[in-house]
């Protein structure tokens, strides 16, 4: 009920934007053929495409109204946004000022909103519209990604590494190693040494929602899960990442998540080893992160996680690696 | 090369926090917040056990402050709820029942504020009802067992025996039923242990569980017999240390078997050997619990088939462990945990 209330105001906003735009002075232009990106104010009409820089993948607003991602030998759909169908006479994807990318239907001069990113939320900045040559097509605010196409492949590079700092690729705990089995994620520490990493921050690999933001748990600290929009291919649900033991309350709440947000800082709380004591208090710092395709939050199990070293294919990893799957 | 010159720092600090140990504490206390700090560790930090999650009476997100609720009661407020236990308040009351009423959060606020996503509206009814039955029901973790809605977590079913759970009514259909909900990996020693209970007898006889495994259980599970030997207040306070909730430093499972009881209850074998009317023990893993020797143990308690498996195993052996780190046998009950 709220969410739907929420949606409408979107539309009604947007379209008063779009009218207002309309009656001053022309802001929103046809795209270029042949671009792999639309700017702000940029869009595709009916039979309009953007194709990716490698030429694998376009994307394409239809004269049926639908927007879909193809890939381009095959021709295949990888993902669309299911707005066919509807009685209007022509059609419209655009990128637009405000940051929301939004499919248009359009009778008589009136616009209606069909589909949206929702990606306005994340206020003023540069926006574009990319369609990547990995298929995904993003929505990007200056360069980072608010918003993917959820037919990201899995073990794409489209996932950002969560730390800046060169040296915190170190790991004092693997994934599934047998020397901790159950354990399902990778710590993180720094090359430096473990108390290096204490107090960094902590970036969102992949944009998404934040669906847990809670302080001082018991067992994980605290600790944020965020569901990202990367759809699992083999169960069809979306990939959630969690990153526990952090050093103060997060500095995310629940929604919305852009990629390389701050999600908090590297810290030892809940249940870390060794633990602080008064004369050692950074006992345990380091960032456990684990990836599931189970739509889990928690009490992951073997089944349900993935290899998170595989989601950063650009990172060099040191210490207790692992190539389990 | 990049390993060397982190060993090479790693060395470098130890020298360092050796020579400097007197100034460790004034250097972090006048650090500010993102400074690097000179602390020594001799072991690695890990944390995030998956098992954990899974021994803890109510869902992980029952445990914890979310922090939608600093948006309607302020930061300032949350904060300085929060540093109670920072300051020495048990951690498990850091809960979602306890934060919504200490803090005054009304139902409608709350509602508002989770947005529909962390907590289902069952969840929520239950967070603001004062009916313990409803927020079990609401939390109750997916790899716990509930029984006339009272909840009990796989590591309390693995320290318990037959007589408990007939003393809370948990019949053998439902714990049957409860086995296949828990057939995990990281719950393998605990659906071993409840196996074990409910046949009451030796092992060995039984076909449903593998051979490899009859050792193991002999080993690592306490049967009712012996828990007979000792007062109930006495047991529960003993095997209270292996449970995860309410326990800052619970002991590892490993530690967790016949030959620390008898050690650390002192019983005596002559005792112990009247006791196991079925015969749970062989003569000779009766002799080697109370031998004090490891490699006696070592050969009553691990079949050929075991040893070799030892490899893949999903847990160390601290009876294996024993026998190549230390030669005295009290040593099997200070090994410290690889999977804390
Ligand atoms: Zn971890």
């Amino acid at each position: 009920m709220q969410v739907f209330v929420k949606k409408r105001m979107v539309y009604v906003f947007a379209f008063l934007v779009l009218f207002l735009a309309a009656l001053s002075y022309p802001v929103a232009v046809k795209a270029e053929a042949g671009n792999y990106y639309l700017s702000m104010g940029e869009y595709l009409s009916g039979g309009m495409r953007i194709t990716s820089l490698n030429g694998k993948y376009f994307a394409m607003m239809q004269t049926d109204g639908n927007f879909v991602i193809y890939q381009s030998d095959t021709q295949k759909a990888l993902w669309h946004t299911n707005t066919y169908g509807g009685n209007y006479t022509s059609y419209r994807a655009m990128m637009q000022t405000d940051g929301n990318f939004v499919v248009y239907g359009i009778k008589n001069g009136a616009m209606t909103a069909l589909w949206n990113a929702g990606t306005h939320v994340y206020g003023s900045g540069t926006y574009r519209l990319e369609l990547g040559d990995d298929s995904v097509l993003r929505v990007k605010k200056n360069g980072n990604t608010v918003w993917n196409s959820p037919n990201a492949p899995i073990n794409s590079s489209g996932w950002s590494y969560m730390f800046t700092e060169a040296d915190n690729r170190y790991i004092s705990s693997g994934y599934k190693l047998s020397e901790r089995p159950d354990h399902y994620g990778i710590d993180i520490i720094s090359t430096n040494g473990y108390t290096y990493i204490y107090g960094d921050a902590i970036r969102n690999v992949s944009a998404g929602n934040v669906v847990v933001s809670q302080a001082l748990n018991a067992t994980a600290g605290n600790y944020v899960v965020v569901e990202t929009n990367t759809i699992d291919t083999n169960t069809n649900k979306k990939i959630k990442v969690r990153y526990l033991h952090m050093k103060d309350s997060p500095s995310v709440t629940i929604g919305q998540i852009a990629q390389g947000t701050i999600v908090g800082y590297v810290g030892n709380t809940g249940d870390v080893s060794p633990k602080p004591t008064s004369s050692n208090p950074y006992n345990g710092t380091h960032l456990h992160f684990d990836v599931n395709n189970q739509g889990k939050n928690s009490g992951i199990s073997s089944a349900d996680a993935l290899n998170p070293q595989k989601f950063f294919p650009g990172i060099t990893f040191l210490g207790k690696t692992s190539t389990v799957d | 090369m990049k390993i060397k010159l982190f060993l090479f720092t790693f060395v470098f600090l130890m020298i360092l926090s050796a020579c400097k140990s007197n100034n460790i504490q004034s250097d972090i206390s006048s650090e500010g917040v993102n400074s690097k700090v000179f602390v020594m560790q001799n072991e690695l930090p890990v944390g995030g056990d998956a098992r954990k999650e899974m021994c803890t009476k109510y869902k992980t997100i029952f445990y914890g402050a979310d922090t939608f609720l600093a948006e309607i009661v302020g930061k300032e407020k949350f904060n300085e709820w929060l540093s109670e236990f920072e300051n020495g308040r048990n951690k498990w009351e850091c809960n979602i029942y306890n934060a919504v009423r200490e803090l005054n959060i009304s139902k409608d606020d709350f509602i508002k504020a989770n947005k529909g996503v962390s907590y289902t509206s069952k969840q929520i009814d239950a967070i603001f009802s004062d009916d313990e039955d409803e927020i079990n029901r609401a939390f109750v973790n997916d790899f716990a067992l509930m029984v006339d809605d009272k909840i009990y977590t796989p590591d309390w079913l693995a320290v318990h025996t037959m007589s408990d759970y007939e003393k809370n009514g948990i019949d053998s259909g439902k714990l049957k039923e409860y086995l296949t909900k828990i057939n995990t990996e990281e719950l393998y020693r605990e659906k071993l242990s409840i196996e074990a209970n409910l046949l009451s007898k030796k092992i060995s006889t039984n076909t449903n569980v593998s051979k490899n495994s009859y050792y193991e259980i002999d080993f690592y599970n306490i049967p009712d017999f012996a828990h007979q030997l000792v007062p109930d207040d006495e047991y529960e306070k003993w095997v209270g240390n292996f449970i995860v909730e309410n326990n800052d430093n619970v002991r590892n499972m490993s530690e967790f078997n016949i030959v620390n009881f008898v050690r650390e209850f002192k019983i005596k074998k002559s005792d112990f050997i009247k006791a196991d009317k079925d015969k749970i023990y062989s003569k000779e893993q009766i002799d080697a619990i109370f031998s004090g020797s490891d490699s006696e143990i070592n050969d009553a308690f691990i079949s050929e088939e075991r040893e070799s498996s030892f490899d893949t195993s999903s847990e160390t052996s601290p009876v294996q462990t024993a026998s190549t780190d230390a030669a005295t046998s009290s040593e099997i009950h200070n090994e410290t945990s690889v999977t804390d």
